[in-house]
């Protein structure tokens, strides 16, 4: 038998038996399905369930906001820790854990993923994958679905874990090259309302290593395509003559940043990444579509169809894209209720976008800008903010008793090269230049931007960067983690810091709240620096810690 | 080994000064004792009596090209002679008048004698190509025998050369199997008569010992301590490693041998090998020249491998062969890695952790690291362009370029590559862009579970 043949028979003996496994699965569930993952319209109501936190940033709109009241500005300072869980696999954390019905799922850097009982914390069970790393290891969270937590890897496999036991259910490799392309963000469950069939949408992080972007939606079954959406025009399609020459095959503009929906229109809004070569826009002549940019996408015809796209920088040279999920909500703008999106960039600035349309509302600066017009140089130059300075990815929420948007910046300089040409080398970065030496201190805010106006409502300034992202409670509390490891509660009328908590740990992950028998919790996760590190901090190895705090 | 090859493959291009360049380099290893034809040699005894022959017939070309005689016939003889002892007394241009400086068997007929038998062991292949490229050189030799002015016999000559040290191979020129010293240096042919025989997966435990795995030879361990202790047999080694009191030395094997464990499967030997005997037969006459290039002196069996490691106690970057296949370069010295290792702890080992496994970044030494190294075709050059331009991260180009070559020193040492005399250049080498990184081959018995090598 060839090794040809001895495959193929490998195949064919492999597919009952997969069918059988799924059977098995779709009759064993029937009831328990309910109970171990949300169901199509819990998701569409993601927003008002003060229990549960079953999407990334809480709801499809990608704000973290919760109608919880129990924790409030008056009983804040009465938090305290309830459980402290470390987990062992050392790196940055950034995940947002997902509860659901007294069970919280996390995952770590290396692509582990722990079920804890979200009263005590203690591990239901755990699964660890430990990949091979292509450049920054980290992962953002598990999607859950159809009795299943999905996993996207650090090399590049979607995997389905059985939700209740753990156990491996199905593993795929789904991205088209494993030597540039992974993922760091989490599935985001999608049941289309025409087809009525489950989706996972997820985008792939390939930006700074010479891939394409893209959005998938992958079939919760078995891993197999339903549609996909490339973030840079091929040729013929409308955009492809912003990259020169063959510069569009490596251009980047990848999709990590986090899927926002608007289910009553069937639209959902995407924040592209960097184009690359990085640092060397001679190699990539043109504004180099769609890179740093938002975009809106029509799914409701089963095909993705471009509505809009709003870029916000063209033709990048300092890797300044767009990195948070887009907030979708409904402010108050010239006196008018009006829906809005809403992003940062990691070049400092806060864009307002008409929902409808893409076209900007307000722009607001939050960081420090310097020598934003001159591209990196083959000796060097200085510009302000740094690739992990401006907003970064964890988001932020919007405020409907405030009109505000909250979210956190960072003021941090950096001294930038490009080189004469850039060097495509499988599996590394793909850059046409190097990453900023970092300059001057480095330092962050917290922001309350007013919807009506684009001014701030208040700004705290901290000694070290903030990028634990916000989460605004209907009490009128903001949420959000400094990186030196403080977590601390904001009133979200007066900026001033109500309460703060020393996790130990560095904190470049989002703040959640749910509640485990009508009691309220509020999590985050802390760990490693990893490639935020700054000189500020001491570079010692951080524990991988999840942290959750209770009023009784 | 591209070039090397096509220069050894193209006869015309080994003439004038060339030519004389290149048998001067040969004297030192032309002359080597006879032995007697036993009544029954053993196959090792037969392969190195093969290799006799086919020196004294290099030899023989090789004395009369340093001598000036105004006497064509001083020439013709030589090339009778070398025909003599290539051939042996069986062979239709034998001619016993003027005698032999090789056996009555001749190198072909030794040759003939080892693979006269029903099975197929793994150094058939090579000694298929090494009697193809004997043929080709008789008939360039019979051929000098007519010539009417020196430059045709130098040219006809030449290419008999040129096909002898393709036959003669070894594992420093033509390919790690090649030829005669390629096949003693890396098969059981090369084991001496009752030496100690131990597994070539694993370590040696006693020395001197031959690590033999499906018929390869992976390694040679000779006592260590004061005083000399040269093999028995120069076997065309090229690394020397010390390690628990002895000295090892990995021979041109060691990676096939090395992937062979570590996959847990035979070596398999190729059935033998009848287009190459096809090939020696249709070799064009000496009437057709410069169309007959030799035939590989190693078949298909083996996927021929770059030419081999330099010495270990030479560590010119130059001289650095190139390829995760054959024995690593050494290009590095130790107390760089050493140095790098302290400028590891405290500028790297945050993000890359104190196993090199990575916490926040990549792995970048070990399994992992080099598996990965493999499959996207990282080069020597790649690595250090990364780590010069990118790291450290948050502050790159901020080593100096000693500091630079030192953390390259210990990634290397990390990755199980030797240490050497040279120190790692503080600029790039073009030859780096040929040194592609994967798996070292050899035993690493120090190495711990990541596949890392301790850099002590």
């Amino acid at each position: 038998m060839t090794l040809r043949e001895q495959l193929r028979a490998g195949v064919a003996s492999l597919a009952p038996l997969a069918l059988g496994l799924s059977a098995v699965v779709w009759l064993g569930a029937g009831t328990a399905l309910a109970q171990d993952t949300p169901t199509a319209s819990e998701f569409l109501n993601a927003a008002t369930d003060t229990a549960n936190w079953i999407l990334p940033a809480k709801s499809y709109s990608g704000n973290h906001y919760t109608d919880a009241t129990q924790i409030n500005p008056g009983n804040v300072g009465g938090l305290h820790l309830a459980w402290k869980t470390t987990l062992d696999d050392p790196g940055p954390m950034e995940n947002s854990p997902i509860v659901y019905n007294g069970t919280m799922y996390v995952t770590t850097a290396h692509d582990h993923v722990y079920a804890l009982d979200a009263a005590t914390g203690k591990v239901k069970w755990g699964f660890t994958d430990n990949p091979h790393v292509i450049s920054f290891a980290a992962n953002r969270g598990i999607g859950l679905l159809d009795g299943n937590v999905y996993l996207g890897t650090l090399d590049g496999h979607l995997i389905a874990l059985n939700a209740e036991t753990g156990q491996k259910v199905w593993d795929k490799v789904t991205v088209a090259d494993t030597a540039n392309s992974f993922y760091t963000m989490a599935p985001v469950p999608y049941h289309d309302p025409n087809s009525g069939r489950d989706e996972l949408l997820v985008g792939v992080s390939n930006g700074d290593w010479g891939g394409i972007g893209d959005i998938t939606a992958y079939d919760p079954k078995d891993g197999s395509v339903i549609w996909s959406w490339q973030t840079i025009p091929g040729p013929g399609q409308p955009g492809h003559d912003t990259w020169g020459g063959d510069s569009w095959k490596r251009g980047g503009a990848s999709t990590w940043g986090g899927v926002t929906i608007d289910p009553s229109t069937q639209t959902i809004f995407l924040n592209l990444g960097n184009p690359s070569p990085d640092f060397l826009a001679s190699a990539r002549p043109g504004d180099n579509l769609y890179s740093n940019t938002m975009v809106a996408l029509d799914i409701s015809s089963g095909q993705p169809k471009l509505k809009w796209y709003h870029q916000f920088i063209p033709a990048d040279t300092h890797d300044w894209d767009p990195p948070m999920q887009p907030i979708l909500f409904t402010g108050t703008v010239g006196g008018n209720s009006e829906q809005l999106v809403a992003t940062g960039d990691k070049a400092g600035n806060v864009w307002m976008l008409d929902a409808g349309t893409g076209k900007l509302v307000d722009h607001t600066v939050v960081s420090f800008q310097k020598g934003q017009d001159t591209p990196p140089s083959l000796t060097g130059n200085y510009a302000c903010p740094n690739t992990i300075g401006g907003v970064e990815y964890q988001g932020g929420s919007f405020d409907p008793a405030t009109n505000t948007v909250f979210l956190p910046s960072q003021n941090e300089c950096g001294f930038w090269t490009s080189n004469k040409e850039a060097v495509y080398i499988a599996g590394q970065f793909y850059l046409g230049g190097a990453f900023p030496k970092l300059v001057g201190p480095d330092t962050g805010q917290m922001n309350a931007i007013d919807v009506s106006s684009g001014t701030f409502n208040w700004r705290h300034y901290f000694d070290l960067p903030n990028y634990g992202g916000a989460l605004t409670t209907a009490s009128g509390l903001v949420f959000s983690g400094n990186l030196g490891g403080t977590e601390n509660a904001f009133n979200t009328k007066t900026g001033d810091i109500l309460w703060s908590y020393d996790t130990g740990g560095y904190i470049q992950a989002p703040t959640e709240a749910y509640e485990v028998n009508g009691q309220e919790y509020i999590v985050l996760a802390s760990g490693a620096a990893g490639n935020t590190a700054i000189p500020e901090l001491p570079a010692t190895g951080q524990p991988s810690v999840i942290s959750a705090f209770t009023l009784k | 080994m591209q070039s090397m090859t096509s220069n050894f493959l193209v006869p015309a291009r080994v003439t004038g000064p060339a030519f004389f360049l290149l048998v001067a380099s040969l004297l030192t290893s032309a002359v080597i004792p006879m032995p007697a034809r036993a009544a029954a040699m053993s196959d090792h005894q037969t392969a190195v009596a093969a290799l006799s022959d086919l020196q004294a017939a290099i030899g023989e070309i090789v004395r009369v090209d340093q001598s000036y005689s105004t006497d064509k016939h001083v020439y013709y003889r030589a090339s009778q002679r070398a025909i003599n002892a290539l051939e042996g007394v069986r062979g239709p241009e034998y001619v016993a008048t003027v005698g032999t400086s090789g056996d009555a068997a001749g190198a072909i007929g030794h040759i003939d004698a080892l693979l006269d038998r029903k099975e197929t062991p793994v150094w058939a292949a090579s000694l298929d190509g090494a009697e193809a490229n004997i043929r080709a050189a008789v008939a360039h030799l019979a051929d000098s025998r007519h010539a009417h002015e020196l430059m045709d016999y130098e040219l006809s000559v030449s290419r008999a050369l040129a096909y002898l040290l393709v036959a003669r191979g070894g594992p420093t020129e033509l390919g790690v199997f090649g030829g005669m010293e390629g096949v003693l240096a890396s098969t059981v042919l090369g084991v001496p008569d009752g030496a100690t025989i131990a597994d070539g997966c694993a370590a040696p435990s006693t020395a001197p010992s031959y690590g033999v795995h499906g018929g390869y030879i992976a390694w040679v361990a000779v006592p260590a301590g004061e005083g000399a202790h040269a093999l028995e047999e120069s076997a065309g080694e090229t690394s020397v490693i010390v390690r628990n009191g002895m000295i090892i030395l990995p021979t041109a094997a060691a990676s096939t041998v090395a992937k062979a464990c570590n996959s847990h499967a035979a070596i398999e030997p190729t059935p033998a090998s009848p287009p190459q005997r096809m090939a020696a037969n249709a070799l064009p006459g000496p009437a057709d020249p410069g169309a007959a290039s030799p035939a590989p002196a190693s078949s298909s069996a083996v996927k021929p491998a770059p030419a081999n490691a330099v010495p270990a106690n030479t560590a010119s970057a130059q001289a650095a062969p190139a390829s995760a296949d054959g024995p690593p370069p050494a290009l590095y010295t130790k107390e760089q890695a050493e140095a790098g290792a302290e400028l590891f702890a405290s500028k790297c080992v945050a993000c890359h952790g104190s196993n090199l496994q990575g916490t926040a970044a990549p792995s970048v030494a070990g399994n992992d690291f080099l598996v990965n190294a493999k499959k996207n075709g990282w080069t020597l050059q790649a690595l250090r362009y990364l780590v010069t331009q990118d790291m450290p991260f948050n502050a790159p180009g901020t080593l100096s370029a000693s500091q630079y070559a030192d953390a390259l020193a210990f990634l290397l040492a990390s990755n199980c590559y030797p240490a050497g005399n040279t120190p790692f250049p503080t600029t790039d080498e073009p030859v780096f862009a040929n040194i592609k990184l994967g798996p070292v081959p050899g035993p690493h018995p120090d190495q711990n579970s990541f596949g890392v090598c301790p850099n002590s």
